[in-house]
């Protein structure tokens, strides 16, 4: 358990235990105590349970959020419906004189107020909510489940992608085959969502050089303008290492390529530095897009994206061997440095005499 | 050559236990709940050259994958063994000439490399494509289905690792599993590439020779050298094997040696005969083998089935010629063996081999 929070909320936490304590000497300056023979074993079982369990309520509240407005409503609604609780409680133990028979037909007036306030409280929290979900779109897509995200990224894991992959399947195939008569390639653009891979390059030597934590934190700065770089409607997970993916609902191929090519531009220009050190650290990436084809299952179609991705970085390896070809060519021949200034066009010409050569 | 046991000390905690205990702290689970149900303390693990036991190792494993729910803690292990964590015997393999190097030195430092599983080399040859197989077998006896999983996630993702460490990009193999699909594919899209076949009768790495020889440019053989001989002295004549895998290597080698020579002059393969092959006694050699969790004829079942299937799927033998190396008296006999083995007849598994081929 992560009491982190615990601290911010001391000043309630001394609340809780003075109306506890108040509560306690008041009823028992009032009170005596019953013989041991009048006392309802069972009441004290039940309603010692109840008291017992708001607490645990009001223990979770205070570890789970930080400090606000709406924390401070729940807290006072859970701590004033507990006194209600406690006082029944004691109520148990305790007989109280003649003329002091108020205290009994008071002591169940807290707790409605306390749930009258809990319940602004959850109202509150939904706001709240909504306003949070907000700020999660990108890397949430209507199901939650904490245990499926990555710690390193914030995002959510492959796990979640593939359930939510599942899922959009389910969809494009049920509107397809329902919809079958209708203009089909209206519904082809419509329907057909695409997936995006994106896999940094030479990440194992950036971790050889600058160790794990750094390659962490490298990871989720990425992550952050991958999200930068997304639609609203575009979910973002993790892949597995130093990969990612994007799901891009209702969006074709063409789109999915523009996206992708923001993303790799701005990861270019991330200056990524290394704990203080003022060096910039350019990262490369490789990506690859592709639709979903209506037929596959998720797996089938993961493991087709897969070799899209290995087909895109073979070919990146070669333009770079060719690349580093051009330059020893360029080297070696003082009279070639014309190549600097060309066009990709004649570069490219260049790069395929250099090859013939 | 000397063996040990489950329960010899024989593994670095330096070299295995470290890094895996500090991932496992990364993700917030005490060092002392990964080492629970060992004899090892985190305290232990800042000396040198404190050891425990394959068993040990085991349970560290599954304490492991167990506590941080994590399935990418083999791979990342893997993915950096070769380049940090050999020392001496990184530097040799770093500066291998090609891939058949490598795999000579791998095999020569089995035990420093990875004592867990060993492996047994094959060429095959098919329309003038020569390819070397590296069949892997479990060297500590049987292992549970997630600690097997580990162990081979771990070997290839170090594999694939330092080959693309020197080539600079993936290089392509074939990956053959002896277990079932795993939910967790997407870790071995981007850590090992190339497609792994899941569910086979064996656990096999294929590579075309073409790339076995493929020269890797910066090299230096006298540094590769300087570096063998470092390795060399500080392991003190001290190579061991597991004893399962001394076991598996004994039947191998009366297996193939009676294909080879056709004269069936060498012993028939008993646990009398092993037994007497490594001076005990019968009931030493059982209860041994007991102790790794296995026995002697399911060992031999296994290298058997082996046997078999790769002569199926890499050499397309006949069933003639496959009962017969095997020495069995007749086909039926062979088929229902195949059968007991792989649940499938020898003419079903060759029709279900080329159609997940095709796929």
């Amino acid at each position: 358990m992560n009491l982190d929070l615990f601290s911010f909320h001391r000043y309630l936490f001394i609340v809780l235990l003075l109306a506890i304590a108040s509560v306690a000497t008041f009823t028992f300056q009032l009170g005596e105590l019953k013989e041991y023979a009048n006392i309802d074993f069972f009441d004290v079982l039940g309603e010692g349970g109840i008291t017992l369990i708001t607490l645990v309520w009001v223990f979770f509240i205070l570890i789970s959020r930080p400090s606000g407005k709406v924390t401070n409503l729940l807290f006072t609604g859970l701590t004033l419906t507990h006194i209600s609780m406690l006082l029944d409680f004691l109520d148990e133990f305790l007989l109280y004189p003649e003329d002091n028979t108020w205290l009994t037909t008071i002591e169940s007036l807290p707790a409605p107020i306390g749930m009258l306030i809990m319940s602004i409280a959850l109202y509150q929290w939904h706001l709240e909510q909504v306003s949070i979900n907000t700020q999660l779109r990108k890397t949430e897509r209507y199901y939650r489940d904490h245990s499926l995200t990555d710690f390193v990224t914030g995002l959510y894991s492959a796990k979640y992608m593939k359930t939510q992959l599942q899922r959009e399947i389910v969809n494009a195939k049920n509107v397809n085959f329902n919809d079958y008569n209708l203009d089909k390639n209206a519904q082809k653009q419509m329907l057909t969502f695409t997936l995006m891979l994106i896999d940094i390059r030479q990440f194992d030597q950036f971790n050889r050089k600058h160790g794990d934590n750094q390659g962490n934190i490298l990871l989720r700065e990425i992550a952050q303008i991958i999200l930068m770089n997304l639609r609203d409607n575009d979910l973002a997970c993790r892949y597995a290492s130093d990969c990612f993916i994007v799901l891009m609902p209702n969006t074709d191929t063409k789109t999915a390529e523009q996206v992708a090519h923001h993303i790799e531009k701005s990861i270019e220009h991330l200056a990524f530095k290394v704990g203080s050190s003022t060096t910039a650290n350019y990262q490369h990436v490789a990506s690859c897009v592709m639709s979903f084809n209506g037929k596959e299952d998720h797996l089938t179609t993961l493991e087709q994206l897969n070799e899209r991705m290995r087909i895109t970085k073979q070919r990146l390896h070669q333009q770079q061997l060719i690349k580093e070809d051009v330059i020893t060519q360029r080297d070696n021949a003082a009279t070639q440095n014309t190549i600097i200034g060309l066009d990709p066009v004649q570069l490219k010409q260049q790069t395929n005499k250099c090859m013939v050569n | 050559m000397k063996t040990f046991d489950r329960d010899d000390d024989v593994i670095l905690c330096r070299q295995f236990v470290v890094a895996l205990v500090d991932l496992a702290k990364q993700s917030g689970v005490h060092p002392d709940r990964v080492l629970k149900g060992t004899q090892c303390f985190y305290s232990d693990l800042t000396m040198s050259n404190t050891l425990i036991s394959t068993k040990e190792f085991l349970t560290i494993i599954d304490n492991a994958v167990k506590l941080t729910k994590r399935d990418d803690l083999s791979f990342i292990l893997g993915r950096k063994y070769f380049s940090s964590q050999l020392g001496a015997l990184s530097q040799a393999l770093l500066n291998c000439k090609n891939i058949a190097h490598m795999i000579k030195l791998c095999q020569l430092f089995q035990f420093q490399l990875f004592p867990f599983l060993f492996f047994t080399l094959i060429k095959s040859r098919r329309n003038n494509e020569i390819k070397t197989h590296l069949l892997l077998n479990s060297a500590i006896g049987s292992l549970t289905d997630n600690q097997e999983r580990f162990l081979y996630e771990f070997v290839l993702s170090a594999c694939t690792g330092a080959l693309k460490y020197r080539f600079g990009e993936s290089i392509p193999v074939t990956i053959r599993l002896p277990y079932e699909t795993v939910e967790h594919i997407e870790q071995y899209h981007v850590n090992i590439g190339s497609k792994p076949y899941f569910n086979q009768p064996l656990a096999m790495l294929s590579i075309d020779d073409k790339w076995l020889y493929h020269s890797i440019d910066d090299c230096s053989l006298s540094l590769k050298k300087l570096a063998i001989t470092e390795v060399k002295n500080n392991q003190k004549n001290k190579v061991y094997i597991g004893f399962t895998q001394a076991v598996c290597q004994f039947i191998h080698s009366n297996l193939t040696y009676n294909t080879c020579k056709s004269c069936s002059a060498t012993t028939d393969i008993s646990l009398q005969s092993c037994a007497q092959y490594f001076s005990v006694s019968p009931a030493t050699l059982k209860r041994k083998l007991a102790q790794h969790h296995t026995n002697f004829q399911q060992l031999l079942d296994k290298m058997r089935r082996q046997h078999a299937v790769f002569a199926i799927i890499e050499n397309q033998q006949s069933n003639e010629c496959i009962a017969s190396s095997l020495k069995f008296n007749d086909i039926p006999n062979f088929r229902r063996a195949f059968k007991r083995w792989t649940g499938l007849t020898p003419s079903a598994f060759r029709e279900n081999e080329q159609y997940s081929l095709l796929t």
